[in-house]
């Protein structure tokens, strides 16, 4: 892997004040599919069961009347003195019966995903939050801030007031993203609203930190601000919507855990057992690097003529145009030529027209006449 | 980062870009035909910015060995003057940073400028027909 860089950490007035190396969970592969993957089926842990009544549709003592009663066989409630009795019941398909293969609360809701795979997309997804191109592409208003990944002075950690908090945010040019949160709060469709989800807003930054004394409480009540400790970070927040580039801030604390609790790709994390961090097959992915690189140039062929298929816009007819005739057969233009001069010699009667003389063998005619 | 994983990543899916009657555009700052394409991608380490300024436009390219760098990655020049002066800087500075995207940058250049003079002023309407006296 290549020299990785150092990061600037800035005080909570935004100045740099000291200097962090990149842990090396920031050069994992970017996988998006991985991330997809265990986003959606992660997700899929936090479900609460729902199911239908178990007795639905089957709250009536309905019997099939046989055969013979030229009405259809199904179970049909009885008794008499109100509508009801007679009905079908019971079926899908009926009025008041059942429906089609009941919910049932024992529905397998969780879903496992291999350790492996989840360890792979949370560094998939650490990674992805140190580019800023695609932090960029997922919407966070980044464009002011100074650094990716922004690093910061661990007396964040110690806020328990949301108005420093909120301080602290605009002096590091990250309040833009909570602006866009606030902007961004609209009723939701659907039925959701009347399900205790009446909003939908865009995610703000998510702050990392190390040892909560009191940052939870001082950014928990900022539209869109999350926070997380670094050591259960979850691809929940990392990649919202299986989107990798969540705007992220880090304590210096927490930013420089990272290698004790990931690993480098040669050296065994300190918290997962055996852990090291997947590493890249190709070292560079610069495509046009590649192709421009010393190596390949000076193997590579010369380009050839460029292959034109139609040279020309329209195509011309060669019986009508000379210049293609010529081309197709060079003798046409001597025959074109000898004509020319012939037609020019018979008009200055150079050449006197032949009168062809008839050789009469009045013998011979007379013989064949005979 | 290479231009082109980032272009990966954001191809199929990015909080710009707009799919609606079949086409797809894209509506991020650096994209200068608002098209979703790896070419005009805003995304790139490599873009192209071109917004109005006061009296003539602010072009902004990205510092090459920026590093970890966001915000002084960019650099901004503005560029004043009529229309044939900034196309003539324009040309100067994409010819070697991007030379594929100088026709998209000069026709962005010009009607920024266009719109930030006079507007012509209407011509009187014609009365059709002979008036009455």
């Amino acid at each position: 892997m290549a020299a990785r860089p150092t990061v600037t950490v800035f005080n909570v007035k935004g100045e740099q004040t000291a200097t962090a190396t990149l842990p090396a969970v920031f050069t994992a592969p970017i996988r998006s599919d991985i991330v997809q993957f265990v986003h959606t089926n992660v997700a899929k842990n936090k479900r609460q069961a729902y199911a239908v009544s178990v007795e639905a549709g089957h709250q009536t003592s309905a019997i099939s009347w046989g055969t013979g009663r030229a009405v259809s066989r199904i179970p049909r409630v009885s008794g008499s003195g109100t509508h009801r009795a007679g009905q079908a019941a019971f079926g899908n398909m009926c009025r008041g019966g059942r429906m089609f293969a009941p919910t049932k609360v024992f529905r397998k809701w969780h879903v496992k995903v291999n350790q492996n795979q989840r360890r792979f997309a949370t560094a998939s997804a650490l990674a992805a939050t140190a580019l800023p191109s695609l932090v960029l592409a997922r919407g966070h208003k980044i464009e002011e801030i100074e650094e990716v990944p922004l690093v910061v002075a661990n007396d964040v950690e110690s806020y328990f007031k949301t108005k420093k908090a909120v301080a602290f945010l605009k002096a590091i040019n990250a309040y833009a993203d909570v602006e866009k949160v606030v902007d961004s709060k609209k009723m939701r469709a659907g039925k959701g609203k009347y399900r205790n989800r009446r909003h939908t807003q865009r995610r703000g930054p998510l702050v990392i930190y190390n040892q909560d004394e009191g940052i939870v409480k001082a950014f928990r009540n900022i539209p869109g601000v999350e926070t997380a400790s670094v050591n259960s970070l979850n691809l929940l927040q990392l990649a919202p919507g299986g989107h990798l580039g969540r705007f992220v801030i880090w304590t210096q604390d927490a930013f420089e855990k990272l290698d004790s609790i990931y690993g480098t790709t040669t050296q065994v994390s300190e918290v997962k057992k055996d852990y090291t961090l997947p590493h890249s097959i190709i070292t560079n992915p610069d495509l046009p690097r590649l192709i421009n690189s010393e190596e390949i140039q000076s193997v590579v062929r010369e380009a050839g003529q460029a292959i034109v298929k139609r040279p020309f816009t329209q195509r011309k007819n060669p019986l009508k145009n000379n210049g293609v005739l010529v081309r197709f057969n060079p003798y046409a233009q001597t025959l074109r030529r000898r004509e020319i001069l012939a037609e020019e010699a018979r008009k200055a009667g150079k050449t006197a027209k032949k009168t062809s003389k008839k050789v009469v063998n009045k013998e011979f005619i007379g013989a064949l006449l005979q | 980062m290479s231009s082109d994983l980032t272009w990966l990543l954001n191809r199929a899916n990015t909080s710009s870009l707009v799919k609606r009657n079949g086409i797809q555009l894209s509506k991020e700052a650096g994209n200068l035909l608002n098209k979703q394409s790896l070419k005009l991608t805003g995304f790139s380490p490599k873009s192209v910015t071109i917004t109005p300024a006061e009296k003539g436009v602010v072009l902004t390219i990205k510092k090459q060995n920026a590093g970890l760098q966001v915000k002084s990655a960019n650099i901004n020049i503005t560029l004043k003057g009529n229309v044939r002066q900034v196309a003539k800087s324009v040309k100067n500075i994409l010819g070697k940073y991007r030379p594929d995207l100088v026709d998209a940058a000069l026709a962005r250049v010009s009607r920024i400028i266009q719109s930030q003079g006079e507007p012509k002023p209407l011509r009187p309407k014609k009365v059709r027909g002979v008036s009455k006296k």
